[in-house]
């Protein structure tokens, strides 16, 4: 596999990792309590899927470098 | 989201960073789905009130469930356990890293049921310092197909990646649990069948348990 790929699945990982804290423990108290605001939605989403996506990038390089 | 798919995703986090030891990846996976613990005071409860599951579910799991155990302070928790029983392979270095590892995914645990745990059920960020509760309006409630999706990805993604790398989040219940996925997925002969016959029906009992505990809570209906 591509290693700039590879790299770039890790850094995305750890972004989408501390982005997922951020809107879990800091985001209702700095940002907005509001549950319907659509802003949060839209990062929330965009960040479970940059989270999985990387995730399913770098076992996909793990089964590569295995074989 | 499902039990499986906490357990599943925080396994493939764990491999994904790349944590070599077996030991250490479960203690990870585990975490994850370790704030799903609070499920064992509605069972306490199911017995307290002779299985009468309204009484159960209005005097505790309403109560209980995302309170005590989905907050920074059960994540502080799991660190602390993960850290104590983690491998001494990699040394106290090692061992504070599957630690951070843990405290992640049960922190990725916390933002998933706050995406996918249904607007009813608000977790308790802070808890025990606040009381404040963090939910969003438009979260996916556990039926919904969001949920059903992920939980499917998961179930086929292990068998999958239990075919082709040789292991798998069975490793979860054990080595000889995790060997016996990667023989059934690679069709291959066991080397001694008789010595796991046994460990073969406790597996597919877990599996069928599994199933039911999913399905139960959603009265084995999907919405779609």
């Amino acid at each position: 596999m591509n290693p700039v790929l590879a790299s770039c699945a890790r850094g995305a990982l750890w972004c989408s990792v501390v982005l997922i804290c951020v809107l879990t423990f800091v985001w209702p108290f700095v940002v907005s309590p509001d549950p319907a605001q659509p802003a949060f939605k839209l990062v929330a989403i965009t960040v479970l899927l940059l989270f999985l996506l990387s995730m399913l990038v770098l076992l996909a390089e793990r089964l590569a470098s295995r074989r | 989201m499902q039990g499986p798919s906490h357990l599943v995703l925080s396994w493939c986090f764990a491999e994904s960073v790349g944590l070599r030891s077996a030991r250490d990846r479960s203690i990870v996976a585990w975490a994850g789905l370790a704030p799903d613990v609070d499920v064992l005071a509605y069972l306490g409860a199911l017995l307290y009130y002779r299985l009468d599951q309204g009484l159960a579910f209005e005097n505790v799991w309403q109560v209980v469930h995302h309170r005590y155990t989905h907050g920074l302070g059960f994540v502080l928790l799991t660190g602390i356990v993960s850290y104590a029983v983690a491998s001494q392979a990699g040394g106290q270095k090692g061992r504070g890293g599957v630690a951070l590892l843990a405290m992640l995914a049960s922190a990725i645990h916390n933002f998933c049921d706050l995406v996918g745990g249904g607007p009813t059920w608000p977790i308790y960020p802070l808890w025990p310092l606040s009381e404040t509760t963090w939910s969003a309006s438009w979260s996916w409630t556990i039926g919904e197909w969001p949920n059903v999706v992920i939980l499917m990805a998961c179930l086929a993604g292990t068998l999958l990646y239990a075919r082709l790398a040789g292991r798998s989040p069975f490793e979860c219940f054990g080595a000889r649990a995790d060997r016996w996925l990667v023989r059934v997925v690679r069709q291959e002969q066991a080397a001694a069948q008789g010595d796991a016959g046994w460990l073969r029906w406790i597996v597919w009992g877990a599996l069928i348990l599994a199933t039911v505990a999913v399905l139960a809570p959603l009265g084995f209906q999907i919405s779609l």
